[in-house]
């Protein structure tokens, strides 16, 4: 019986307007939609190649170790193709510095030609599925027993032997039978989008990304179905069902999100920025302020008569590049390097404790907007489609998190090979190689060809022993781990409305 | 006629279920919109006086030196706007930073910290996200079954049967919608005005009042077009279904496929250069500047204001500004139109019309940015001669102007209120009206090209 009723849907349905209508949306829509992140991914793996190949010559290009700071780019994520999450506000490089702790990436892709672009939002393929599915699933049940009533036809039911349950059964599995092709064929043509796009390769995790993504968006349909059934049980006329279904729908998938972002931002508050660098600054000057008392001290011990450069390049921070020159100017920065590492190391972490709160408020705002956004369905389909898609604000936080561990394994490797304290820290050229001021002052030939010595001319670093940055590949497992809480409660949701309009149908009056 | 059946529309309306749950829901948004906005807006008020308390005390450790009040890039960050709670325009994620000093406006950029980078992209309830994307939305659902909904309930064909003209009827259904979504909107507006009130947060001045009346006009203008084309989508077709799907099709494309693919049509209809290709040919032009620079251009001696290769120094590192600001100009250039034209294509969206139109009221957004873009300039021009006035009257200045450096040109200290700071120029209520003026043509070319077609398929309606 169920069976028959449940045919006996989907072929009413397959001949539907709006059948035809939802088919022609998701034919026309889906397939943009792709279009449009495949365009967009493959503008990111330019950028990273570019990015990369820019850091690899930095890094293999450095003369003194005081350049060796590796830039880390991100490679983009393939799932962000399905859904981008929070990549597009984050940026996709970061420079390793022992100054600072890494906080943000800078580099933000969209912006990179035109930041003006960034005021224009995109949407991606699990948005859209969020959307379309939802209006679609909620525009074909909400009259799955209102019609049947309004048309008289479920008097006409009732009156053999079938059951309200069945009855049920067979609306549900006849709804499911139209809308998991329209689902299926969105999946398979983006797939096919993907696999004939040379520009892309998905590994087997990433395909049992997307076969993941397809069995959330089952889920998620089966919520707004059973939502459509159950208001469609609660109410008697088709009309009102679907005015409260659509009004349902724009709460969920357009006034929730937003009200959840714009709550948790005004309930829990962070600072600005600007104002955390504000502070930074404050150490910043007042390391500035002891090297200017240690200078003295260390030119004392040198017995430097005045700081005189040839050839000096730097960044006023970490960088120190210096060639030629008097001898005493490559020991005076010896001294001050020695004084300055472990002062500057301390320094970032009392700047870290700021950036560190700086973090955690904006933290505590993102557990507040994924906590009032369980509210909504869709809210939670898109929780659990960026946790499948690597594109969570969790996973990049763990990428952070990495990066500054590499940062410490980089400084433990300064330390082991007495970096710090080395001449190579900041020239190219050996000490032997300096002249000294009695040299000079003697006017001897050589002494002056020494003191006009250029940094191009000293080789490049062996940085083949340098620790590199290894991104930790996020598993399937780990990324199912991580979606499995907004799964549960959506396949909750969709047992408790199933319930519901059992609970609702059994006392519904057919007549 | 046309009241007789304007109010019995109207009487149909606000007894039924849609107005009621559409209500209770406006009330809530608003009310919630509302009441973030206040506490929210208290917490960028504070942020931003602190941040300009820092920029003030970093100002007063560089007026010991008045070439580096010169040099010394300082940034203009745009302030919190008091009728953001009317529109944000997106401030939040337009450039909102621009960098200068008093020989260059450099450039300008997004602060990536005006918004969570952890939370996903959002819009706030304002009033006009409220209206574009829940009025327009109820609008709709009000006017998908007007006439079709009707002649399924075979009352058009009654209704007809009386000396009804079919243009005081079509008229008659659509005033009746935007009067109850209008009714609505007021409503909330009044609560909202409310919460704003008892809060003390935004001053309810009649400048804020009169804002909020050109919102409310340009609101119902905005109603108006989706009802227009709820009543297109129910005289087109014979089943309120299949209108309830037009419509729904129509808002999908006007409130999420138009404006969220906006930067896929900008890269593809006007595109720019990239950036890398920009920056190799600035470096090369620079690399010129410095191989043909005399030797010496880059020596320089503290203690030696006079050191003759300062004057070298000082004309090659203008050269190299010169140079930075022909290309980068150059690109903003191109920047700004690639934004405006993608900005004239989302027209095709009756939202992004109502956006620009709020956007252009209440001068905020893009226009602010460009507006104080321009401002700036007009401003560095000044700065730059104030300083050069300054430099002029010292003896001890040999006036060889480096646009980066203090080498050789006045270190006399400067009294912090002497300085030229810039203040940001809201936009005047002419120029604003100005603005609005092309999205006020095209919205209206819009309703009545909607409501032409509306009025021809209405007229060939089969009543029965």
């Amino acid at each position: 019986m169920i069976w028959l009723i449940a045919k006996k849907d989907f072929l009413l349905n397959l001949l539907s307007v709006r059948f035809i209508i939802g088919f022609v949306l998701c034919l026309l829509v889906i397939p943009f939609t792709i279009i449009v992140s495949v365009d967009n991914y493959e503008n990111q793996v330019r950028v990273y190649k570019i990015e990369q190949a820019q850091a690899d010559r930095e890094l293999k290009e450095s003369r003194v170790w005081s350049a060796v700071r590796p830039t880390i780019v991100q490679e983009p994520e393939p799932l962000s193709i399905f859904s981008t999450g929070i990549m597009t506000n984050v940026g996709n490089k970061v420079k390793i510095a022992f100054w600072e702790y890494p906080l943000f990436p800078s580099g933000h892709t969209i912006t990179r030609d035109n930041p003006s672009l960034n005021a224009f939002f995109s949407i991606d393929f699990s948005k859209v599925i969020a959307i379309l599915i939802s209006l679609l699933a909620l525009v074909f049940s909400y009259d799955a027993i209102t019609r049947e009533r309004e048309d008289g036809t479920m008097k006409l039911t009732f009156t053999g032997q079938v059951s309200r349950i069945s009855f049920l059964m067979g609306k549900l599995l006849g709804l499911l039978l139209i809308l998991l092709p329209i689902l299926l064929f969105c999946y398979l043509l983006a797939c096919l989008i993907i696999v004939v796009n040379p520009g892309i390769s998905f590994s087997a995790s990433d395909w049992g990304g997307v076969a993941l993504l397809f069995l959330t968006s089952v889920i998620y349909m089966m919520v707004f179905l059973l939502l459509g059934m159950f208001i469609s049980s609660r109410v008697t006329h088709s009309s009102s069902s679907i005015i409260i279904s659509l009004l349902c729908w724009i709460w969920f998938l357009f006034l929730m999100p937003n009200i959840a972002t714009y709550l948790s931002q005004s309930i829990s508050k962070a600072p600005l920025y600007d104002n955390v660098q504000a502070a930074m600054n404050n150490y910043d000057d007042t390391y500035y302020k002891e090297y200017g008392e240690e200078w003295p001290r260390a030119a004392q011990r040198v017995n430097m008569r005045g700081l005189s450069y040839n050839n000096c390049n730097g960044d006023g921070v970490e960088y120190l590049e210096l060639a030629g020159g008097p001898r005493e100017t490559p020991l005076f920065h010896q001294q001050m390097q020695i004084w300055s590492t472990p002062v500057m190391l301390n320094n970032a972490d009392k700047k870290w404790a700021l950036q560190r709160d700086y973090l955690d408020g904006l933290m505590r705002q993102q557990h507040l907007q994924q906590v009032i956004a369980w509210l909504s369905p869709s809210e939670l389909f898109g929780q659990a489609t960026d946790a499948l898609c690597h594109t969570n604000a969790n996973c990049f936080l763990k990428y952070m998190e990495s990066l500054r561990n590499y940062r410490e394994s980089l400084i433990t490797y300064f330390k082991d090979h007495k970096l710090f304290e080395s001449i190579s820290y900041f020239t190219g050229q050996k000490l032997e190689d300096f002249p000294t001021r009695a040299e000079l002052d003697a006017g001897d030939q050589d002494a002056h060809r020494r003191y006009e010595r250029g940094n191009s001319e000293f080789p490049y670093l062996d940085t083949s022993g340098v620790p590199r940055y290894v991104p930790q590949p996020v598993a399937l497992s780990a990324a199912l781990g991580d979606a499995l809480g907004r799964l549960c409660a959506l396949l909750g949701l969709a047992i408790v409305l199933l319930v519901g309009t059992i609970v609702s149908f059994m006392k519904y009056d057919v007549r | 006629m046309f009241t007789t059946l304007y109010i019995r529309e109207l009487q149909n309306y606000l007894y039924s279920l849609r107005f009621q749950v559409s209500f209770v829901i406006v009330v809530l948004v608003f009310s919630l919109g509302s009441v973030s906005f206040v506490s929210s807006f208290k917490g960028m008020h504070d942020n931003y006086a602190k941040y300009n308390q820092a920029q003030q005390e970093s100002l007063a450790k560089r007026a010991e030196n008045v070439s580096k009040v010169a040099t010394q890039p300082s940034s203009f960050v745009t302030s919190p706007r008091e009728n953001s709670v009317i529109a944000d325009c997106k401030e939040s994620y337009l450039p909102n930073r621009i960098e200068y000093s008093a020989y260059n406006v450099f450039g300008y950029s997004v602060r990536h910290d005006s918004n969570n980078p952890l939370l996903s992209r959002g819009d706030s309830l304002s009033w006009s996200f409220i209206v574009s994307m829940f009025l327009s939305f109820i609008t709709l659902l009000f006017a998908f079954d007007a006439i079709s909904g009707e002649k399924e309930e075979r009352t058009l064909a009654l209704v007809f049967s009386n000396a009804v003209p079919r243009r005081t009827f079509l008229c008659s259904k659509l005033l009746s919608i935007v009067t109850i979504v209008g009714m609505m909107e007021l409503v909330g507006i009044i609560i909202s005005l409310l919460i704003l009130a008892v809060s003390g947060q935004v001053q309810l001045n009649g400048s804020f009042l009169m804002e909020t009346g050109g919102f409310v006009l340009i609101s119902l203008l905005f109603i108006t077009t989706f009802a227009v084309f709820g009543l297109l989508s129910s005289v087109v077709t014979r089943y309120s279904n299949i209108s309830l799907l037009i419509s729904l099709c129509f808002w999908l494309f006007a409130a999420v496929i138009i404006p969220n693919t906006s930067v896929f049509w900008a890269k593809k209809l006007f595109g720019i250069p990239a950036s890398e290709e920009v920056d190799r040919k600035r470096r090369e032009a620079s690399d010129d500047i410095n191989r043909n620079a005399p030797p010496g251009s880059w020596s320089s001696n503290g203690g030696d204001a006079f050191f003759p290769r300062h004057e070298l120094r000082a004309k090659n590192q203008t050269n190299l500004m010169n140079n930075d600001k022909k290309f980068n100009d150059a690109y903003y250039l191109q920047q700004f139109r690639q934004f405006e034209q993608t900005r004239n294509f989302t027209l095709l969206s009756p939202i992004a019309q109502f956006d620009y139109m709020n956007e252009a009221f209440l001068g905020g957004g893009y226009l602010r940015f460009q507006k104080n873009w321009n401002d700036l300039h007009a401003f560095q021009e000044r700065f730059l001669q104030w300083f050069k006035d300054i430099d002029a009257n010292d003896s001890g200045s040999p006036h060889w102007y480096n646009p980066y450096e203090d080498y050789s040109t006045s270190k006399k200290s400067v009294a912090v209120d002497q300085i030229p700071q810039y203040q940001e120029q809201i936009a005047s209520f002419g120029q604003r009206i100005e603005f609005i003026s092309g999205y006020l043509i095209a919205m209206i070319i819009t309703i009545a090209v909607l409501f032409m077609a509306c009025f021809y398929f209405f007229t060939r309606y089969d009543v029965r």
